[in-house]
């Protein structure tokens, strides 16, 4: 049976997997963050929506990002899965999701 | 934005800054990861910029809030001679808001095409404050 991609080597441990997948396919770190970031923000706003009527877009955006920023960090620790540029976008994403969230709210929250 | 708000939301917006900066560096630093922020110069500048920010604004906050105490109103007047005791405390609303034009260097370094989506913002932000004053003045355009 011939494959699409050289499969991952089980035998020495799920590290080594992941860095032959991402070696195999380089965009999976980046589409994996746009999983958790896209989770997180449409499952956050649609629930605020059915809840309240109304969605709190740039809280959503910063609890997501920070998730995406703390999968980023773990995923960092080992190198060849993801790059330091990644990891820079996304820690200046969740600092951007921040400044939405600070310049958005009213004189009575916070 | 109140002057109240606008200070608040830039205070916080330097302290998000720090804190997230501060906890991906030691993240790295605890964990001996390979990956780490700290070999960004980018992202320590931004550091910086915010850190001094906040070092600025705890100095200036501390004189204003000085100058609040002594102020005096004289009998009979409504209001204090002079508003100088309540002018904004953050003398470098710019610097902390620095985070906004390391997201901008980043994203059109790396996806040049985003430079276009960014230039159209602002020129329809440009477009729209004059057409703003010009309303002011004359009452139209709708």
């Amino acid at each position: 049976m011939s494959y699409l991609y050289n499969l991952p080597n089980s035998t020495s441990g799920i590290d080594t997997i992941a860095t032959q997948t991402v070696s195999a396919v380089p965009a999976f770190a980046p589409l994996l963050f746009l999983f958790v970031f896209g989770v997180v923000f449409l499952g956050g706003i649609t629930r605020n929506k059915a809840k309240t009527g109304t969605a709190d877009y740039p809280l959503w955006a910063t609890v997501a990002s920070l998730m995406t920023m703390f999968t980023a960090l773990i995923l960092s620790i080992t190198s060849g899965i993801i790059q330091l540029d990644w990891l820079t976008y996304i820690v200046l994403l969740t600092i951007g999701c921040g400044v939405w969230l600070f310049l958005n709210r009213k004189v009575t929250e916070l | 934005m109140a002057q109240i708000q606008l200070t608040i939301a830039l205070v916080m917006i330097a302290m998000f800054t720090i804190a997230v900066i501060g906890f991906a560096i030691n993240f790295g630093v605890d964990n001996n990861a390979q990956m780490n922020i700290a070999n960004n110069p980018q992202l320590n500048t931004l550091n910086a910029n915010a850190t001094t920010g906040i070092s600025t604004f705890s100095q200036t906050s501390n004189s204003t809030s000085n100058s609040i105490l002594s102020t005096t109103i004289a009998a009979g007047s409504q209001s204090a001679p002079s508003v100088a005791p309540f002018v904004i405390s953050i003398t470098n609303p710019l610097g902390i808001l620095t985070p906004l034009q390391a997201v901008f260097n980043a994203a059109t370094t790396e996806f040049p095409v985003l430079g276009i989506f960014f230039d159209a913002i602002v020129a329809i932000l440009i477009f729209m404050l004059f057409l703003l004053a010009y309303k002011t003045l004359r009452g139209f355009p709708e």
